[in-house]
């Protein structure tokens, strides 16, 4: 999957979403289906629909490269397409408006909590 | 079915301080009983133990790994938990890019690992059992909490190594 084709063609809050969800999906031996009965229901329906595309087309990819389904897979076979995704949340990081200075600013307030 | 006593749900600092400063002290949270302290509730798969999952940010950030999947892992549930806390209206979508971007950028370090403590007394009202497919079921229980105030658990920090 082209990262910057995705970041093109989806919204940021569905790549997120994405991302978010192929790393429980690949890092766990669940199917896509319990996967999606396990998420919660009151959730930005359009981004997940979106979200879940991303995902179709990711196991299409893996099954047809690897040549076996997506329950035959291991997990160290399917974490290369997660980490793949892993890009696409540090590009939209990137193109964001949120500077370096602000993000540290950020960082020294949060450090500021205490337990 | 017997419910837990307790359940525990691994988290970091870093993600327990955006759910403090960010969020008003709520956290979203998967939790689960403890293997090995609970012996009426059933064994859960290493990526979904809280001990396992503790233990493993905690080597992470020990040996200072930027590539680990687990801290990884908390860096897309960090950035995912913007984009839902943006759509209840929690945050605004400034807020929202600047999570997403310290989810990103925050050093290793930020991810020291914590272990909350949830009485399940507690949020029996709020907790939700994860569906799981029917063979996994046997062996697993998982539960997930989406509104968890900070009132209702301990964090602990825990000390050592896994070898």
């Amino acid at each position: 999957m082209n990262i910057d084709d995705l970041l093109d063609h989806y919204p940021s809050d569905a790549v997120l979403e994405a991302v978010y969800l192929a790393g429980r999906l690949f890092s766990r031996p669940i199917t896509l289906e319990e996967l999606i009965r396990q998420l919660s229901p009151n959730v930005n329906d359009e981004a997940r629909a979106k979200a879940l595309e991303i995902i179709g087309q990711i196991i299409l990819e893996a099954e047809q490269k690897l040549g076996r389904p997506l329950s035959q897979l291991s997990v160290e076979e399917k974490l290369p397409y997660v980490e793949e995704l892993d890009r696409a949340r540090s590009e939209l990081a990137r193109r964001s408006e949120v500077d370096d200075n602000e993000t540290e600013e950020s960082m020294r307030e949060l450090r500021g909590i205490s337990l | 079915m017997a419910k837990p006593q307790v359940v525990y749900s691994a988290s970091t600092l870093l993600s327990y301080r955006i759910c403090e400063f960010y969020y008003n002290g709520i956290h979203y949270v998967w939790c689960a009983p403890n293997n090995n302290a609970d012996k009426i509730i059933r064994d859960n798969p290493a990526s979904s133990d809280p001990l396992e999952i503790y233990w493993l940010y905690r080597k992470a950030v020990k040996t200072g790994d930027e590539h680990s999947f687990q801290i990884n892992s908390n860096r897309r549930g960090i950035a995912r938990g913007a984009i839902a806390r943006e759509e209840q209206g929690v945050i605004d979508r400034k807020t929202r890019e600047r999570i997403v971007a310290i989810a990103n950028s925050a050093p290793v370090q930020e991810f020291d690992p914590l272990l909350y403590v949830i009485p399940y007394y507690l949020v029996q009202d709020i907790i939700r059992e994860v569906d799981l497919d029917q063979a996994a079921r046997v062996t697993s229980l998982e539960f997930v909490i989406e509104n968890l105030p900070r009132k209702f658990f301990d964090v602990l920090q825990l000390h050592g190594d896994l070898s």
